[in-house]
């Protein structure tokens, strides 16, 4: 005969393990119904990426990556270069990503379809090795999910409550292309950003903005071997350098020095691996208009930019010199071809 | 396998617990066979190749305590003498090889002294330290005469118990023994499920949702031990110290809650050490059972040694109360300084955990030496408020003391931490005050205020990718290690562990077998466990 102390107990320990249930899987049902992705790695853009990839299965093949951090994101108009060339795109670029996890990314989904080319894009201030996160994924995991195959309990245990509350913590930041840290991906994963650079936008914060001592030694060599192990499955590779806002270059000379020394880093790099080498800074200037802050392009500046891209790609000759203004944002013209949501699919596929 | 995995609570531990209070029907003796196979088998998930090394110490150090036993008598004496000191000898040996010669052969080819087929890596058998020195303790029990009744089943079953296992607390036979000759410890209680599962939930919670967050951010700090001005190495080094802490606390009070709900109750290993007014104090809190078990086998040993050739040389035994230089050197400073070396090097075999056993040692010293020769303490009224400010800077000295060593600990090598150091003294720069931007935002509104905050406000602005650790977050944990009760005080009330704890604290905070609880305890459950993707391995693990 149990006593009534020992069914408080009972009572106890049955309504603990009970409410932890339930509210696990309150958790899980939530974030299925408004489909944020689980925490597969600590970086929530390479998860929302990965969920991306999930619902944006490439209609045609081979498909061309569009590869690297913030600068691949939001400079790079994949859409423009899918319509332009007319064959599939898709814009790996995650916040905050390092050379490794990049080439990781390209690797796990040249293991699910073929891919035909890499274009890297990166900026010679925003490339570097500290605070660049190396993220990985388990190729079975990441297989399963973006095939869709993963189960709901399986998604759970990616749940993980710190990126939950940062995730609900800037949710607007997150579905508003007017944030930096915009996930609001077109139909090919790239980010436009919707920011207009004001008289007290990026030059306010320069300092801050930037570390003027960026340390890239071992980032180069690995852009090295992700260019070289490209090349070695015979697909083209094109590294694709961002411009930085041309204040913060005027303003300060050790910008200066640590621009020039990595371009020829780069130089270096794609000479050493036959790699195509696109500088946008080559042919034309952009100026203030172009840039959300310091180091990103908004999203006439990134269709600008594209614009030079798409020509190199053609093999047209580009006029040296001009240079190019974006007039400020017009957010409804932009809105037809950019619009995006982080939460709903591409209605295109 | 860690605690704080799927594959433990949702596999390993229903099936432990279930097939544990299933075979005690059958009889006491099954039950804690099937402890010994629950524990064998949670060894072997990291490297089955070790059960043999384990199961081959068990079985060594078990007839060897059997030989002491059986020379109890007098007569007897310098054979067990000779007896322990090869048992003792042997664990060292083993030990040693294991933790200690990889890296002097590396080290010796490293400097041209060996050949490079001498250059190789041992794998470190888990918690190698800690059963080695839980035996080398059952040997000291045996000698003493303890542990007659214990058959070798439950002599492995003590051994191998897996919430102690792998990073202790360190037990002893006269702890554990009696429990598990007791048919008592194998009947279903719902008390001891209940109060278990609460302890271990509070546990995992300090873990996976204070410490491991940290973890991330700390390696960045460590591995670039120059980048950081003065706040943000402070930060680093703060994060460490808080991640070490919530990690050995949150294991501590799991080992604890996992013993219990097998009926088994362990005893206090780890009582808010950041509290301590001195680092004596700290060293009475933290890793109680390590403190306790170098106290007795090493410290009180030294001493007494060097008190028995004084009184050979017939220079006359010290003593506490002459307080003396030669007694305090006898007494105090030899020993601790052979002890905390020791500690240090117990840690790792590289020279940072040396000089961290060295630098507690010092630390120690000086605290002794100022008990010995240093004023009395005033017994005149002072008001409570004087009090509690010398109480708040000897705590707050006494930690800030423990960060420094932890720095040396944690670092990557001797120079990463002298780099650490010169950052936290301004060597590197001194950086913007980091102020949290709501204050900044209020105080803001005040002309000289909002111009020095303007220029020093730029730590928190730093983006959260940068790896810097918050300092809200820290704040917070701040905030429980020094002004909440510890597990123990709160679980008081039901005494789960053999420490008598007073329940010294609001009763609103201790537990109690009620709803309010139970829901509180089922949501830090859910969050752990929407926690557990991140979670690292415990940083005592690899000690």
């Amino acid at each position: 005969m149990k006593t009534d102390h020992e069914h408080s107990f009972g009572r106890h320990i049955i309504t603990c393990l009970a409410t932890a249930l339930v509210v696990c899987v309150v958790v899980e049902l939530t974030c299925l119904s408004l489909r944020i992705a689980p925490l597969f790695t600590p970086n929530l853009p390479f998860n929302e990426k990965m969920r991306f990839l999930r619902e944006h299965r490439p209609v045609s093949t081979p498909v061309a990556v569009v590869s690297g951090a913030s600068i691949a994101l939001n400079d790079i108009d994949s859409d423009m270069l899918e319509d332009e060339e007319k064959r599939s795109f898709v814009n790996l670029g995650a916040n905050g990503i390092s050379v490794p996890t990049s080439e990781q990314f390209y690797k796990q989904l040249a293991d699910l379809y073929p891919v035909g080319e890499v274009i890297f894009a990166a900026s010679p201030l925003e490339l570097r090795d500290a605070y660049r996160s190396d993220v990985e994924v388990p190729p079975p995991v990441f297989r399963r999910y973006v095939l869709g195959r993963m189960t709901m309990a399986e998604e759970f245990t990616y749940r993980d409550i710190s990126g939950l509350m940062s995730y609900w913590k800037n949710w607007s930041e997150y579905h508003n292309r007017t944030s930096p840290t915009s996930m609001a991906f077109t139909k090919t994963g790239a980010v436009p950003l919707e920011i207009d650079v004001g008289p007290a936008g990026p030059r306010a914060g320069i300092s801050e903005a930037i570390d003027l001592n960026p340390h890239c030694t071992r980032c180069m060599s690995d852009l090295a071997q992700f260019c070289r192990d490209v090349r070695r499955d015979g697909r083209p590779f094109t590294i694709v350098l961002g411009p930085v806002l041309p204040d913060v270059i005027e303003q300060n000379p050790r910008v200066r020095a640590v621009i020039a020394d990595r371009k020829e880093q780069f130089r270096t790099v794609a000479e050493g691996c036959d790699a195509q080498l696109f500088d946008i800074t080559d042919y034309a200037t952009l100026d203030d208009s172009c840039f959300a802050n310091s180091l990103h392009l908004n999203a006439q500046g990134m269709g600008a930019m594209t614009a030079q891209l798409a020509r190199f790609r053609r093999g047209e000759s580009i006029p040296k010199g001009t240079t190019l203004t974006c007039g400020g944002l017009h957010l409804a013209t932009t809105s037809g071809t950019h619009q995006g949501s982080l939460i709903a699919p591409s209605s295109s596929h | 396998m860690v605690f704080a995995s799927y594959s433990f609570l949702f596999i390993f531990l229903p099936i432990a617990l279930v097939g544990y209070y299933l075979v005690a029907k059958l009889g006491a003796d099954y039950a804690v066979s099937w402890l010994v196979l629950a524990s064998l088998a949670f060894y072997a998930a990291w490297n089955p190749a070790f059960v043999i090394l384990l199961l081959c110490s068990i079985a060594f150090n078990f007839a060897i305590g059997r030989g002491l036993l059986a020379r109890q008598k007098e007569e007897n004496k310098k054979s067990r003498s000779r007896l322990l000191f090869f048992g003792v000898a042997a664990n060292l040996v083993v030990l040693f090889s294991f933790k200690y010669l990889g890296p002097i052969l590396s080290w010796g080819h490293s400097i041209s002294l060996l050949p490079s087929r001498f250059d190789f890596n041992v794998v470190l058998p888990l918690g190698i330290s800690f059963f080695t020195f839980t035996q080398i303790g059952y040997l000291v029990d045996c000698d003493h005469g303890r542990g007659k009744d214990l058959d070798l089943i439950r002599y492995a079953a003590f051994v191998t118990l897996f919430p102690h296992l792998i990073a202790g607390p360190i037990l002893h036979i006269r702890e554990i023994g009696p429990q598990l000759l007791n048919p008592d410890t194998y009947r279903l209680r719902s008390k001891n499920l209940s109060i278990g599962t609460s302890f271990f939930i509070i546990g995992l919670a300090k873990k996976v949702l204070l410490a491991d967050p940290l973890a991330d951010v700390v390696k960045i700090g460590f591995a670039h031990p120059r980048d950081f001005a003065m706040f943000a190495t402070w930060s680093y080094a703060l994060a460490y110290s808080l991640q070490l802490y919530f990690d050995f606390s949150g294991y501590s009070d799991m080992a604890i809650g996992l013993a219990y709900m097998f009926g088994i109750k362990f005893p206090i290993n780890f009582d808010s050490p950041y509290k301590s007014r001195n680092i004596i104090e700290f060293w009475k809190r933290w890793h109680i059972t390590l403190t306790l078990y170098l106290t007795s086998l090493l410290y009180n040993p030294i001493g007494l040694y060097l008190n028995r050739r004084r009184l050979r040389a017939a220079q006359g035994a010290l003593n506490r109360n002459a307080k003396t230089l030669s007694a305090f050197n006898s007494l105090v400073l030899i020993p601790i300084l052979i002890t905390m070396t020791l500690a240090g090097i117990w840690h790792g075999a590289g020279l940072q955990f040396l000089l961290f056993g060295l630098m507690h040692g010092t630390y120690l010293i000086i605290n002794h030496a100022w008990h010995w020769f240093g004023p009395k303490p005033s017994a005149k009224n002072r008001g409570r408020l004087v009090d509690d400010g010398i109480v708040g800077f000897s705590v707050v000295l006494t930690y800030v003391a423990v960060v420094a060593t932890q720095v040396m600990f944690r670092a990557l090598s001797v120079g990463a931490a002298l780099q650490m150091f010169g950052g936290m003294i301004g060597l590197h720069g001194v950086d913007p005050i980091p102020v949290p931007s709501t204050v900044m935002t209020v105080l803001g509104h005040f002309g000289p205020i909002q111009t020095f905050l303007t220029k020093t406000h730029h730590f928190l602005a730093v983006p959260a990718d940068d790896g810097n650790p918050a300092p809200a977050g820290l704040a917070l944990r701040f905030f429980i290690v020094w002004a909440l009760p510890n597990s123990q005080t709160i679980m008081a009330k039901f005494s789960p562990t053999l420490t008598e704890v007073k329940p010294d604290t609001s009763p609103w905070l201790l537990w109690q077998p009620t709803v309010r609880w139970a829901l509180a305890l089922g949501l830090l459950l859910a969050l752990s466990l929407m926690s557990l993707q991140q979670t690292k391995v415990f940083l005592y693990f690899q000690f």
